[in-house]
């Protein structure tokens, strides 16, 4: 799981999260330290398609928030990957 | 760095940068950022350009992008010297290029000749490896410029190694002067000889070789003003190209909602 939208909806799952916060938690719980420009793509992207919303902020740092769709889309991705994990893992123990 | 990236976040499209500047600025400031963030942010900024195809930003980051590759390329691409020298002729009787001297030229550049010249500095050591000599002497004619006209004959040599081109210029001359001087001394012992013999023909003498200048190697191939120039160019115009066929997509996109 390295695609950066994906990270980056799945760190703003258990609540509302600010630029950085998210690339120290994407680093804590993905082990994948996501530049600036790519993680800015990804929310550019994300809030393009209407999966994530800023959060009025009065500081520099605005927090983003996990919509409807995108919270649907993520519990899609990650069925789908959950999918793929389970087949890999039975196929391993077959061998 | 941090004056480079602030920099950087200005090569982001303005659009953009009215949106997301503030907290991306922020964002910079509590990282720290380093230089593979910056490598990122530079990577970030050309894709935003071409989503957003802003047309002659674009051009302009795809200009720099084709300079940098075009010096990349004319730093791998091997370098060649050329080093010549203009043999004057000197006709005392008849007008035109006297009949020896290219009868002289076959001497110098015969394949026994060519061949010693080839053992003696060295030539060519990568094909003498993998090539037979006759294909190396090949090679070396091919790298060898012989023009002959009424007045001069131009000789020239072209080799990767600049010091070689020159040496091996030099011996190339030399021997046409060593042949020359072998020819005048050839007739002179006929004539003190055959004191009895008819007149030879008047084309058969009467020529000098004069050499004025000394061989200079000097750098030949692409010149690398240009190759930036095309780089530059090249890449701008496939600045403009993604820019416009994005735009294209994304309004074509547009009508179809």
């Amino acid at each position: 799981m390295s695609d950066p939208t994906l990270l980056v909806l799945a760190s703003l799952a258990d609540g509302d999260k600010h630029g950085y916060a998210m690339m120290e938690d994407i680093r804590t719980f993905a082990s994948i330290r996501l530049g600036p420009g790519t993680l800015y793509g990804a929310i550019t992207r994300l809030e393009e398609r209407g999966w994530i919303r800023p959060v009025n902020s009065p500081d520099r740092r605005r927090p983003y928030r996990l919509t409807a769709a995108g919270r649907r889309h993520l519990q899609e991705e990650l069925a789908g990957l959950d999918q793929v994990v389970k087949a890999g893992l039975r196929r391993l123990r077959h061998v | 760095m941090k004056k480079i990236i602030q920099f950087a976040v200005k090569l982001y499209p303005a659009r953009w940068r009215a949106r997301y500047g503030a907290e991306f600025d922020a964002l910079l400031e509590d990282m720290n950022a380093g230089f593979g963030d910056l490598l990122n942010l530079m990577k970030g900024a050309l894709l935003m350009q071409i989503k957003w195809s802003n047309i002659p930003l674009m051009a302009a980051a795809c200009g720099l992008l084709g300079i940098f590759l075009a010096a990349q390329v004319f730093r791998a691409t091997p370098k060649r010297y050329a080093s010549s020298v203009k043999i004057h002729i000197v006709s005392y009787r008849s007008p035109g290029l006297p009949p020896e001297v290219p009868v002289l030229a076959s001497h110098v550049l015969s394949e026994a000749a060519l061949t010693r010249l080839i053992e003696q500095n060295e030539l060519y050591p990568s094909e003498r490896r993998s090539q037979s000599m006759a294909d190396v002497v090949h090679r070396f004619r091919e790298d060898i410029t012989y023009r002959p006209t009424p007045e001069a004959l131009q000789v020239s040599f072209t080799y990767p190694d600049s010091q070689k081109a020159q040496k091996v210029e030099s011996e190339l001359v030399r021997s046409f002067m060593v042949e020359n001087f072998m020819v005048r001394l050839q007739e002179a012992s006929d004539k003190s000889m055959n004191q009895q013999a008819p007149p030879r023909d008047p084309t058969r003498s009467g020529f000098n070789l004069i050499v004025t200048d000394f061989p200079h190697p000097v750098p030949v191939g692409a010149n690398l003003i240009k190759v930036l120039s095309l780089g530059f160019g090249g890449g701008a115009l496939a600045g403009v190209a993604v820019a416009m066929l994005r735009r294209r997509i994304q309004r074509s996109a547009g009508s179809h909602v």
